[in-house]
């Protein structure tokens, strides 16, 4: 059975696993997460959706002519933090786009709602979408995944002075197309990357948690993982600079920015810090000027 | 002590004579200029949603012009709504004010409590036993003079549509709002809210048949005319009757949680958004589309949809709702605010879309 699962969803937190059990449960599944051709349909969206979000949505529908199912969950919470209402959009808003192309209008769409802060909500939102692909239940003596989540490495013993930290929502820092090639233009440049994914984010929430002042607590998953990155990236291992990578109009980035950028003002000896707002370069040699002059401020700074 | 609050339509009326019964100093914000635009728009980012932009500039004018205390009203997750007062006080604090803060709690719960206990600490201290002793008085004339100055606003909405001089609506509002605004007492208080709704309905009336929209969206968007480009008053001067989705008086209720009968109107309306968006995706997303399905049910003319640029709930209710006026054959406009706006470019916006509005409603196109 080819199932479907864009390629920028694999980024998100708990997506591999997901993929991971579902192919344990049932190993027939074919899994399709790159188009072979990227359709272009008239969409519903209009103009001021981030850029991400509106990949998402064509990377969803341009899969349908080549699945027999599309697994698009409506991701509303991760780690007991919230996502962007966005993806609890997302499945309606590829559905109501689906309805008005007249092809493919028979692939069927599987939308579980995914809150998943443990093993056992993951074991159960992998067997809700067995059921939903299979229409049976799923057999009880296939493997269980382990009680705990293999968390990142993490960081410590490796040296990050001459790296540049990559901060921001994980779709945008693993996607070319959505970070504008920034890790490949730094590791041209002569720096290694290193991203707020590599950290256990419970390390990274307890950090961001200094900040938060009784029901004032930042409720977003991807906040709290880039605000606790900047504060690990300044407090606790300091590589060469940080970039925090933006999609244009992201509204959890729009107010997180301001946050970092008066923290940045105040702290003492701060590592340094650009933010890139990805989609609003239209060609590749805007974003090496700008990372260039951000890496003379790096190479003043350690000659100094 | 002086105290501030946002502009949030006629929500200063409220605000001002809840101050003034319990014998708070307070500082009115300036009215919402280019100027505070401005500050908003130079001291956050482009992607910052405009009615934070706007609410910051309002408190950087009262902050200069005396106010040491702000109070805004919380609200919760997911939309950005529910850290604008973290965001501001950050912003605050970074252009280098010295200032007190008060979030009245959107959502009633432990932490929201712990921290009013800890805003309220030193405001505990300055307050007398006078003040406490009003508060409950304060509370109802405030609510009292607001359910004036709404009652007052729809009478206005009705009327300009229908005024051989809408313009002469426009001024009897004002001065409404400024009577009621004024009255020191209960009866003064009713005398001016009756006279003023009087006047509104004697007005020349014009021959002819007025159109109904419903205005939805962003609560701040629909309830603030200076974001939302007075877009009520400019529909109502092309023979427009326009209902607002968000009254103040209904967030206050619907927080309370005390009106029942709100409560289940919620519900309904989820339910109604339901064939387009399966899942509460946050603040008024659903309602946007639910209120727009139920405008159709009840034979409106068409729906305007006001938003912020930006603004994440309401991005993903225009592209539902460009589906429910194809589905339901009903006239929507999407209107998406932010600094680049011109009173000329929302006027030609209106103008085509009344054109469209009368020309159905006259059987000239389907």
């Amino acid at each position: 059975m080819k199932v479907g699962i864009s390629r920028e969803l694999l980024a998100v937190e708990w997506m591999p696993e997901l993929i991971k059990r579902l192919g344990q449960l049932a190993p027939e599944i074919e899994w399709v997460h790159d188009p072979a051709a990227q359709i272009h349909p008239q969409l519903l969206l209009d103009g001021d959706a981030c850029y991400p979000f509106k990949k998402m949505v064509r990377t969803s529908l341009s899969l349908l002519s080549e699945v027999e199912v599309l697994i698009l969950p409506r991701i509303v919470s991760l780690d007991g933090f919230l996502m962007c209402p966005n993806f609890r959009a997302l499945p309606d808003i590829v559905k109501i786009n689906k309805e008005r192309t007249e092809r493919n209008r028979g692939v069927p769409l599987v939308s579980p709602v995914m809150e998943v802060s443990a093993q056992n909500h993951l074991e159960a939102l992998s067997r809700e979408v067995f059921k939903a692909l299979f229409k049976n239940d799923a057999r009880d003596h296939e493997p269980q995944l382990p009680d705990n989540k293999t968390e990142a490495k993490g960081l410590s013993g490796r040296d990050i002075t001459n790296s540049i930290a990559l901060i921001g929502h994980p779709y945008v820092l693993t996607d070319s197309r959505l970070n504008n090639d920034v890790p490949d233009i730094l590791r041209i440049n002569g720096f290694d990357t290193v991203t707020a994914q590599e950290i256990a984010f419970h390390q990274l929430t307890e950090l961001a948690e200094s900040r938060d002042y009784y029901a004032k607590k930042l409720y977003w998953r991807s906040a709290r993982e880039t605000l606790g990155a900047f504060l690990y990236f300044n407090e606790i291992q300091r590589p060469a600079g940080i970039i925090h990578l933006v999609p244009f109009n992201c509204g959890v980035d729009a107010l997180l920015r301001i946050e970092l950028m008066a923290l940045h003002k105040r702290l003492n000896n701060a590592t340094p810090y650009m933010v890139i707002i990805c989609d609003e370069h239209t060609q590749r040699d805007h974003v090496v000027t700008r990372v260039e002059a951000f890496l003379d401020i790096v190479h003043g700074i350690k000659i100094n | 002590m002086k105290v501030t609050f946002p502009h949030l339509g006629s929500m200063y009326i409220f605000c001002k004579a809840m101050a003034e019964t319990a014998g708070i100093p307070y500082v009115l914000p300036r009215p919402t200029s280019n100027r505070t635009r401005e500050i908003g728009e130079y001291n956050t980012n482009e992607s910052v949603c405009l009615p934070l932009k706007i609410i910051l500039g309002n408190f950087v004018e009262a902050l200069e012009d005396g106010a040491d205390t702000i109070v805004m009203v919380g609200s919760g997750p997911p939309c950005r709504l529910g850290l604008y007062d973290r965001i501001i006080k950050v912003v605050l604090n970074d252009m280098g004010y010295d200032f007190r803060w008060l979030t009245i709690p959107g959502i009633f719960n432990w932490q929201a409590l712990l921290q009013n206990r800890e805003e309220t600490r030193v405001l505990r201290k300055e307050l007398t036993p006078g003040n406490y002793f009003r508060f409950p008085w304060a509370m109802a004339m405030g609510w009292k003079k607001m359910m004036w100055c709404e009652h007052l606003e729809r009478t206005a909405a009705e009327m300009r549509a229908i005024a051989r001089h809408p313009a002469d609506v426009d001024r009897l509002l004002a001065q409404g709002l400024h009577n009621i605004d004024q009255a020191a007492g209960v009866l003064s208080l009713s005398r001016a809210g009756k006279a003023a709704v009087a006047s509104l309905k004697a007005i020349e009336k014009s021959d002819r048949l007025p159109l109904r929209v419903i205005m939805v969206g962003e609560v701040y968007t629909v309830m603030e005319p200076s974001i939302n480009m007075d877009i009520e008053r400019r529909l109502g001067h092309l023979g427009v009757i326009v209902h607002r989705s968000s009254y103040f008086s209904t967030h206050i209720r619907r927080g309370s949680r005390m009106d029942r009968t709100l409560l289940k109107d919620r519900e309904k309306l989820l339910k109604m958004a339901g064939p387009y968006l399966n899942y509460d995706v946050g603040a008024e997303c659903n309602f946007s589309v639910a209120e727009a399905v139920q405008a159709q049910q009840e034979g409106y003319d068409g729906v305007v949809h006001v938003y912020p640029f930006s603004c994440m709930p309401e991005t993903n209710a225009a592209a539902v709702l460009s589906t429910v006026g194809e589905d339901l054959n009903i006239p929507v406009l999407p209107v998406v605010i932010d600094r680049q706006d011109m009173g000329l470019r929302i006027d030609t916006q209106l103008e085509a879309f009344v054109d469209v509005m009368m020309w159905r409603s006259q059987g000239r196109i389907a």
